[in-house]
Parts: structure tokens; sequence; C-alpha cells
């Protein structure tokens, strides 16, 4: 880790620098998301050309694959903007580096699960169906449908979202503008809107960000909790359950974190940001993850006490199956993946390092995912009459589309890294002062109540 | 003679308020003056604020419109095809309801975002009084001048400790 002091030419050098140089790594890199991210479409094309058969849907299993990993992403999605929005009012100090990575994730996850009921439509050309406008058949939405609130509710957060991420971006688009050439200069000049970085805009900015941030955090628990809704407002076995809405936020809550913490771990490897993304941040975020994990594992232990304790007829085959079922294997490696390896790893303190937590994230994420799974398939083919049982097993097709929309996400991820700063430069900088002002600096008269440059960092 | 900027870039932000102190002093209005920064600064603010945000009014509005608005569409588009869906009544104040909620979210996120460029009067390309090494620090005053100040400003600014001044 450099010690040289943080000054404002060295931020913008470093935090810029991966806007204006461009490695053969990078194209490497993107090449071949890009070559995952087609396998999905081609994938998809051929859906649409030979019809929904190619998935393996069948009945009573009419959800699969798809739905599983359009939960997982709008779990994703509550990373970014929601703890965003949550450190922002609590006004912590560390948060400063790590808001615009997790912004972009909500709104890249948004966009990457937004996919799944188009894909799972079959003929997505009639998606149009759902937008609420006056046609010539007279005929509107159904809004006592819980997948027309997802519709609206989804809508808002990405809305929510992109506006969320876009605000604190116009001055870091402004110093951009400032220091890039050519056409660069042209795009974040536009992209700028025309920032000056005065006094009165400075103001209106964080009073549009504070209530923004205000506004997104009971939106982002909507989404989730909608989303639990399409299963809770049937009474399919172990889905009508009162809890699926909290249980569902904490579980996408817990593996934002997860996802934040591998991005954070990735950027800072690869954009050389061990300056800006130090421990501290990697520490905080890993004890909110453990705070989380523990979250997660009462939740769960209650939704399945309960169902085991009621010991109804319906419920017990789906409960049984997963258990010591069919689905066993895969609910005890949920278990372990989402409790029992990140509680070692984040409780104790010589354990918190890097790597470690990454490791401990990259296992939520696939703990989570297998969540989403479990919920969903063990359900549907265990329906309340036992002659209606069936089985599920996730064709090619579906399994290139769900698993290369993790390639198009990255792919996104990584685009959107060449073009705006992963780290918030004004709030980066923002915070070196509140950090000086706390540090005493601003006992000098000289400074008062003003910029101080040195060798201070945020989050200390 | 036409109104002319002085751009004057300061090191320090304290040295800036000296001069705003002073120009304000020899009667230039503050209304004239611009102060420009890489990051928002607290503390005391460098110029009088005239005109109060009203950007939680635009939020307000934009909720009660969204919420007029999403009401209005869940129960008016029930009522014109009236079909019974799960032994629910037409008008289901529940999932009214929770249209309304989100629909009341998208008109304050959308209402915020469109205050805030309107208070700032964003997108704007005009040429205005800009000086783009204030990205790498330090504070920056524009004083607009009717030009017979003009000496008058361009003293009382370099006094100050300005590093560069610039007229545009």
């Amino acid at each position: 880790m450099s010690d040289t002091p943080l000054t404002e030419e060295k931020i913008n050098r470093d935090l810029l620098g991966p806007l204006f140089k461009t490695s053969g790594t990078y194209f490497l890199v993107v090449a071949f998301l890009a070559l995952v991210a087609l396998v999905v479409f081609v994938a998809w094309g051929l859906q649409l050309r030979y019809g929904i058969g190619m998935a393996g849907k069948n009945r009573p299993s009419f959800w699969g694959l798809y739905i599983t990993t359009f939960v997982f992403w709008i779990g994703i999605s509550h990373a970014g903007t929601l703890i965003s929005a949550i450190l922002r009012v609590v006004q912590a100090e560390w948060r400063r580096p790590i808001t615009r990575c997790a912004e972009a994730i909500t709104t890249f996850a948004l966009c990457t699960g937004s996919l799944f009921p188009i894909i799972h439509l079959g003929r997505a050309w009639l998606f149009f169906w759902m937008i609420p406008y006056p046609n010539s058949r007279h005929l509107w939405p159904n809004f006592q449908s819980p997948l027309m609130w997802d519709f609206i509710a989804i809508n808002t957060y990405l809305t929510g979202s992109v506006t969320y991420l876009y605000l604190p971006m116009i001055p870091d688009m402004a110093v951009a503008r400032d220091k890039a050439t050519g056409w660069r200069k042209k795009m974040y000049r536009t992209l700028a809107l025309g920032w000056r970085g005065t006094e009165r805009q400075w103001v209106r900015l964080e009073k549009a960000i504070g209530i923004m941030a205000l506004i997104i955090i009971p939106v982002a628990v909507s989404v989730h909790t909608i989303v639990s809704w399409d299963f809770a407002m049937t009474i399919m076995p172990m889905w009508h359950s009162t809890i699926f809405g909290p249980y569902f936020v904490v579980g996408a809550i817990f593996s934002g974190i997860a996802a934040l913490l591998i991005a954070m771990v990735m950027i800072r490897k690869y954009f050389h940001l061990e300056q800006y993304l130090e421990p501290i941040h990697f520490d905080n975020l890993a004890k909110m993850l453990f705070a989380m994990s523990l979250l997660w594992f009462y939740f769960t232990f209650t939704e399945y006490l309960v169902t085991w304790y009621g010991n109804e007829a319906a419920e017990m085959p789906v409960f049984w199956s997963k258990v010591s079922g069919p689905y066993a294997p895969m609910f005890w490696l949920m278990v372990a993946c989402n409790f029992i390896i990140p509680f070692p790893i984040l409780s104790i303190k010589k354990l918190r390092t890097i790597p470690l937590i990454f490791f401990a994230s990259c296992c939520v994420v696939v703990g989570m995912w297998i969540e989403r799974f479990l919920i969903i398939v063990p359900t549907l083919i265990h329906p309340y009459l036992p002659y209606n049982y069936g089985h599920y097993w996730p064709s090619v097709t579906e399994m290139c589309i769900a698993g290369g929309t993790a390639g198009f996400f990255i792919l996104l991820y990584f685009l959107f890294a060449k073009f705006s700063p992963m780290i918030s430069i004004w709030e980066y900088e923002e915070g070196l002062q509140v950090a000086a002002k706390h540090a005493g600096h601003l006992s000098d008269p000289r400074f008062a109540g003003d910029i101080v440059r040195g060798d201070v960092h945020p989050g200390h | 003679m036409p109104n002319t900027w002085c751009v004057a870039k300061f090191a320090q932000p304290v040295e800036a308020r000296s001069a705003i102190r002073r120009l304000i002093q020899s009667g230039v209005d503050p209304d004239w003056m611009e102060v420009m920064t890489s990051q928002p600064i607290h503390g005391e603010p460098f110029l009088p604020e005239k005109r109060p945000s009203k950007l939680r009014t635009w939020a307000l509005c934009g909720a009660a419109t969204g919420m007029i608005g999403g009401c209005a569409l869940a129960t008016i588009t029930a009522l014109n095809y009236p079909l019974v869906k799960g032994g629910m009544p037409i008008v289901a104040p529940w999932t009214v309801g929770l249209i309304t909620y989100e629909t009341t979210m998208l008109g304050a996120v959308l209402a915020t975002l469109a205050g805030l460029l309107v208070e700032l009067g964003l997108p704007n390309f005009k040429s205005l009084p800009y000086d783009e090494s204030v990205v790498d620090g330090g504070v920056v005053v524009a004083v607009k001048s009717t030009g017979e100040n003009r000496p008058a400003i361009h003293e009382m600014v370099t006094a100050a400790g300005a590093v560069k001044v610039n007229w545009v």
C-alpha cells in the first residue's frame, strides 16, 4: 500500500486512471465475459425460436431455474442502494469508498434480474401486455396479481436506483470532463450537465441525495417483500408463510453484502485501489455480513421449526424432501455456505482477512442461490395432491441462461468501471475533510471550516 | 463596457472567505459572486443563500401526485372492466394500497430529480465562469465586474491571496 499523502490531484489521478488507461488484460476479460453473455442470448434466441419447451419446466414445476435466478438477482440488488442509503442516513464515514461500487451492483443486478420474468414468459414479445396503457381491447393489467406488484415495484426500484447512482456521479463526471480529451471530453461534458461545483449546486445536490436515500430504503424493502409475496400469496405448502417478507429481505441484504464484498475485492485488486479500499472497510462490511448470517439462520430455523412442529400432511413431504430427501445435499450445502463456513471466518477477528472474507462471501452467494432454488422447486413438485407430484431437472438451455447471466452482470459492471470512477471522488475528498476535522486539524485558523490535505483517511 | 467575470483561484478556503469579505465590504453585490469547489465545504457558507431549497416540497408534491395517480390507476381500471378475481372485491383496498405505495415513491423519486435539475438550471452547457483546475483542489471565486470596478476587484482578490486571476 502506498504511503503517499492523499491530495486532490493524486485522488483524481488514481481514481480516474482506469477510465483513461486500458490494459490488454481488460480487453481479454471483457471479451471472455462478452462470450459468456453471448451464450445467454443465443440460448434465449433458440428458446424463442423453438418454444418454451426447450426449458426443463413441466407439470407441476412451472417455475424453475429462471424464477430462482430472478429472485437471486433481485436479492443481490439489495447490496447497493439499500446498504449505501442506510450508511448515508446514519452518516457512517467509512461508507465513502464503497457507495459507488454498491450502487452500481444494484443497477446492474436489477437489469440482469429483470430479464428473467421476460425469458420465463416464453413469448417475450408480449411483455408489453404488463404495461398499463389504454389498449384497443379496453383491458387493463390485473393489479390484484402479485406479478403486477412485482412489475411496478421493480420498475420503481430501478428508477430510484439509477437516479441514486447518477446523482452523486454528476460531480465526478465533471472531474472526468475536465481531465479528459477528445470524444471522452464530449461524453463527460454531456453527462456532467454543466456542473461547476458552485456552493449552491453542492448544497442542493447533497439535499437531493439525502432525500433520495430516505425514499430508497422503504422502496428496497418493499421490492423484496413483494418478490416474496409472489410465493406467499399462494397457498402452496411451505410458501404460505407470514414471515416470507422479512425472510426474503434478510436473505437479500445478506447475499447483497456478500456480492458487494466480492466486487470490492476484485476492484481493489484489478484497479490497484489498495489505498482507498482499506482493510477497515472489509472488516466493517464483514461484521455486517456476520450479523446478517445470524439473522438468516434465525429466520430459516424459525421457518423450518414451525413447519416441522405443525406436521401438516401437505407440508411434510416438502420439508422431508429438503432435510433428508433428494434435496438434502443441497439443503445442507446451503446451511454450510450461509452459516457454518461464514460463522468462524466472520466472527473471529484474526480470520477476518480480505482473502477469507472473499471466500466466505463466495460461499454466501452460492448458498443464497441454493436457498432460492430450495424455496421454489421442492414446493412445486410436491403440491397438495400426491398424485400430482412430479420432478424437475433444468435443461441445458435453462442452465446456460441462468449461469450465463453471471457473466452478463460482471460484463456490465466491468464496462461501467471503465466509464465512471468506482469510488466517488468528491465524497472521498469530503471524507478527508471530515476526518481532518475530527483529528483536530481545524483548530489551525488557516483551515477553519475548510479542505485539509494530508494523510488522513475517511473511515478511520 | 460589457460585464466581465474575474475568476480568482485560492489555495485555501480561508483566503477565499477573506476575498469575499473584502468584496462585499467594497459594495459588490453577493448575487454577483460565485464560489466553486471540488467538494462541499463544511462550516459557514461562503455566500448568503437568498433562495432556500424547495427540494422537500418537490419530493412531497411528487409523492402526492404519484399517490393520487397510482390510486386512480388501480381503482379506475378495475372499475372500467369489473371482473371478480379470486373472490376479492372489484376494488380491493389492500392491493390498491400496494400499487399506491409504489407509485407514491416513484413520484417522489422523479420529482426530486426534476426539482434538482430545475433549481440548479441543469443541464446548462452555456459558457459560464469556471476554472478547470478547481478539480485539483482550492477554491475559485468568480466575481462579475461592471468594468469600472475591475482594477479594484483585481486588487482585492490579489491582496487576499489569489494564486491565479483570470478575466473572462
